[in-house]
This record gives C-alpha cells, sequence and structure tokens, in this order.
C-alpha cells in the first residue's frame, strides 16, 4: 500500500476507522494529521461512516486518562514511556511492575518500549582541523621595537649623571692565575704585565696568595724576564697603599658617551621625524621623547628633574615606565673620597 | 572561553553535534555546513560563552540553524530521498537498531529532534527544551508521542516477521 499524501488519505482514513490499517500504518496516518490539521474534520467525518457502536457514540467522551490511579489498560503506554524514561516515582514503578505480573499479555509490549531507546552510534566528523582556530602570530616587531627603545633609554640613564669616579680594587695575581695565561714564545710583543711578588699583590684575605711567586718559576712560563708596565696614568697616588689599585674616572667616557648619543639621535631625529638640524641641538631628551613615540606608538615620556638634593630621571613607554633617583650628597661624598 | 578551551570544545563535541544534525536531516555536506556554521559562531560569541556550557550552546546553535535550513529550503523530502549509503554508520545497526532509524526517520522534526537529544546526548527535558525552544511539557508530550510511534513501528515489523 502506497504512503498516505493529500491525494489518497480518503483511503486512509476509512481504513483507519474500519480497523483495516497495521500498527504502522495508524501511525502514519497520526503523523499525516499532525502536519495536516485542516484534514481533522475530515478524518473525523469517516468515523460517523463506521457502523462501530463505540465511535458512533455522540455523547461527549470524559478524558479518563487523568482520572485513572494507577496502570491500567488504558494507560499503559504512558506508563511503560515513563518508566523508560525515568519518570516514575518508585511508588509508581512497582504498581507498574505489579500490574504487568497480572497482566502478562502486555510484557511483550513493554520489552518493545525499551527497544525503542536509540543506541548512540559513533559518527567522526573528519575535518576538526578546519574547526579550530590556530593560535596568533605575535609579530616580533611589534616588541622588539619599543624593548629596544626601553633598553636604550635605559642605558642613557645609567651612563648619563653626574660622573662618579668608580673605585675598584684590581684581583691579586697568583701564580695559579698566571698558568691560565697562554703566552706566545715566537711573539716578539709580548704581554706587557706588571708583576710584583705575590706579598705585595695580595688581598688580605687570600691565603692562597701569600704565598712568593719565585721568579724562576714566570721564566718558566715564558717570560724570560720581569716585565713592567706603567700604569702610573690611572692610578690615584692617595691611599691606597701597597695595594695595586687602578682608578678609572668615568668622566670623560660619559661625556663622550653622551655626546655620542646627542649626535645619534640627532641624527635620527633628522632622519625618521625631518626636524631641522637646528631644532635636534636643544632639548635632546625631549627630541628623544618624540623619536621613541613615534617609532613605538605610544605615548612616551622621558624627564630629567632635580628635587631638592636629589635627581630623578624618569622614563616612560606606554606602561612600561622607568625611573632612577641619585643622591646629590652621595656624589659629592664619593666625588671627595 | 579561551581559544584553548574552544579548540577543546572542537575534540569533545563536534563528532556529537555533527551526529545529531546527520540524522535529522540526512545530508551529509550541508550536516557539514551546519557544524561549520555553528563552530564559527561559536567562536564569534567564545568570549561570552563560558566552557561549561558551550556543549548546551552548541546544540542550541546548531538546532536553530537546522530548524532555519528545513524552513528555508521546505525541501523535507529532498533529505527523505538522500542516499542512504551516505549515512557510513548503518553497518553498525543490529537488525532493530535498523528499524529503530528507519522509524526515527519517520517522525515530525520536533520528535525527532527531542527524542535524539535524549537517547544520544542524554539531555533531561529542560535542557532539550533550553536547546529547542520549547517548554519542558511540549518536550515531554513530544518524547512520549516518539515513543509511542517507536514502539508501534516495531511491534507492526515483529508482526510482519
Amino acid at each position: 500500500m502506497e504512503k498516505i499524501n493529500r491525494h489518497n488519505y480518503e483511503a486512509f482514513f476509512l481504513d483507519y476507522h474500519e480497523g483495516g490499517l497495521t500498527g504502522e500504518q495508524m501511525a502514519e496516518v497520526i503523523l499525516f494529521l499532525e502536519s495536516n490539521e485542516d484534514l481533522m474534520e475530515e478524518f473525523y467525518s469517516f468515523r460517523n461512516l463506521s457502523l462501530d457502536p463505540v465511535l458512533d457514540e455522540e455523547s461527549p467522551v470524559m478524558d479518563k486518562m487523568a482520572l485513572y490511579q494507577g496502570p491500567v489498560e488504558a494507560n499503559r503506554a504512558d506508563y511503560f514511556v515513563g518508566l523508560i524514561e525515568g519518570d516514575l516515582s518508585i511508588k509508581e514503578e512497582a504498581q507498574l511492575e505489579e500490574w504487568v505480573e497480572a497482566h502478562p499479555q502486555f510484557a511483550s509490549e513493554l520489552k518493545q518500549f525499551e527497544q525503542t531507546k536509540l543506541q548512540p552510534e559513533s559518527v567522526v566528523y573528519q575535518d576538526k582541523r578546519s574547526l579550530k582556530q590556530p593560535g596568533k602570530v605575535i609579530p616580533l616587531l611589534k616588541y622588539t621595537i619599543p624593548a629596544a627603545a626601553a633598553a636604550a633609554v635605559v642605558m642613557i640613564f645609567v651612563t648619563i649623571g653626574d660622573p662618579v669616579e668608580q673605585d675598584y680594587h684590581s684581583r691579586s695575581l697568583a701564580l695559579n692565575d698566571m698558568e691560565l695565561i697562554e703566552f706566545d714564545e715566537f711573539n716578539i710583543v709580548k704581554p706587557v704585565v706588571d708583576y710584583t711578588p705575590a706579598s705585595n699583590n695580595i688581598d688580605d684575605t687570600s691565603d692562597r696568595t701569600n704565598q712568593p711567586a719565585p721568579k724562576e718559576k714566570l721564566e718558566q712560563l715564558g717570560l724570560k724576564k720581569p716585565v713592567t708596565v706603567d700604569v702610573s696614568s690611572g692610578l690615584l697616588a692617595n691611599n691606597l697603599g701597597d695595594k695595586p689599585t687602578v682608578s678609572i674616572p668615568v668622566q670623560k667616557e660619559a661625556e663622550e658617551t653622551v655626546s655620542l648619543i646627542e649626535k645619534a639621535t640627532k641624527y635620527a631625529d633628522h632622519k625618521i621625524i625631518g626636524t631641522p638640524k637646528a631644532e635636534t641641538t636643544a632639548q635632546p631628551l625631549k627630541l628623544l621623547e618624540k623619536g621613541i613615540g613615534k617609532v613605538t606608538k605610544k605615548e612616551t615620556s622621558i624627564t630629567k628633574e632635580k628635587l631638592d638634593e636629589r635627581k630623578r630621571f624618569s622614563f616612560k613607554v606606554g606602561k612600561f615606565e622607568f625611573s632612577k633617583s641619585k643622591s646629590g650628597k652621595g656624589s659629592r661624598k664619593k666625588k671627595r673620597d | 572561553m579561551t581559544r584553548q578551551e574552544y579548540n577543546k570544545a572542537v575534540d569533545l563535541y563536534s563528532d556529537n553535534l555533527y551526529r545529531f544534525i546527520l540524522k535529522n536531516i540526512r545530508d551529509v555536506e550541508k550536516s557539514k555546513d551546519i557544524v561549520q556554521d555553528t563552530f564559527m559562531k561559536l567562536w564569534d560569541k567564545h568570549e561570552k560563552v563560558s566552557f561549561e556550557k558551550v556543549k548546551s550552546y552548541m546544540f542550541s546553535a546548531g538546532y536553530r540553524t537546522m530548524i532555519d535550513l528545513i524552513r528555508k529550503e521546505k525541501k523535507q523530502s529532498r533529505f527523505e530521498e538522500a542516499d542512504e549509503q551516505k549515512l557510513t554508520t548503518s553497518d553498525q545497526y543490529s537488525d532493530l537498531q535498523k528499524v529503530l532509524h528507519e522509524a526515527i526517520n519517520k517522525l515530525p522534526e520536533d520528535q525527532k529532534a527531542v527524542i535524539l537529544l535524549r537517547d544520544y546526548e542524554g539531555y533531561d527535558y529542560e535542557e532539550i527544551g533550553k536547546i529547542t525552544g520549547l517548554s519542558q511539557s511540549q518536550v515531554k508530550v513530544y518524547i512520549y508521542r516518539g515513543r509511542k510511534f517507536l514502539q508501534k513501528y516495531i511491534g507492526s515489523i515483529e508482526v510482519l516477521i
């Protein structure tokens, strides 16, 4: 028998009421009516053609389903579905179990309801990669340029400022250290080392260097005769005593560095920003601030200020901030030393 | 939801969503399109969707996309004519499950969707209601009607056998 449609439904409606359809066909008729509600009235009109005395009753039918207490034949399907859906209470489950035992002809029907549960099957979506979102590729320059600019400014702050004389004591030379130096005997220009007997060239805390170093050993190492280097130009003849202390004045170096940075800044400012050369000579920090701001495209601030006796440098690019304070007193004291 | 969580959701739920859509419309290519579209929507809103709710969000978005497609094309018959061989899973069925899957394809869309969500994904009435936009009582009615139909279908086949 063909499927029910809007062209052949009359035959199905008639067969439905005459009991001539299978269970599947009856279900199809019901589904057909759900999607074709305009034919519902016509469907019931076929009922009147039936000679079935029950269906011929024109008296209003009471919906008894809501009145039943516990499972009965009329509402058994709802109980069966309720059981497999887990909607029944413990009491109702017990009632149903008891009812099915008393009506074994419906046990197979209950089993059929249990079989309506679909078993999840394995379906794989093959192209998962097309759904995923790859990680972001971060352009290196985005961070390297501000970082380089920040590092450069930090270097400037470290270098600029009051030149402070930095004192340090050289590490004592011992024979063992000498052994680490490779000498080329055939090289005419030998490294020039100021050798002083270890007794005069030791750190007080070093036991290792308390032993005098014989000159013969030095000669064995390739130094045929003691050599002397003139380091007096950098040596402060003050309270250093016997220790060979070297003092490197950084004043000159700092000045040179500042001069070099200023030149670079002026050049960069002129080339990158297009500032007239005349302007680049004034306020190098402002120009540097302007240049970094243009390169990083972030708010940039470089300030150098004097508060009481403290000097303060601050540098800011976007959220990155750096500042350095220096006590004027401390610097002067160091100078006096 | 972070990008990593989004990608994890792809691993965890794309198969389930694909199965759900495929079982409903029985068209492989359209099912893939809907899954793709659903995940694109998810990524657009990934910052607003928490990982805990991502599965419900996906099924909800996928279901709506599917319904829109069905309504737009009004080609349910075309879905029914889809080549069964394309549904590569048919070999897995036992005889009963074959009958059952034949039967489920005869259900109206609403009933089919709620039963698939119930049986495949294990959602309760409330969750199914949120996904489909139906009330809990509607969901329950559809499930009960669907079960009764499936039982009758199985019964009729058994009679024939």
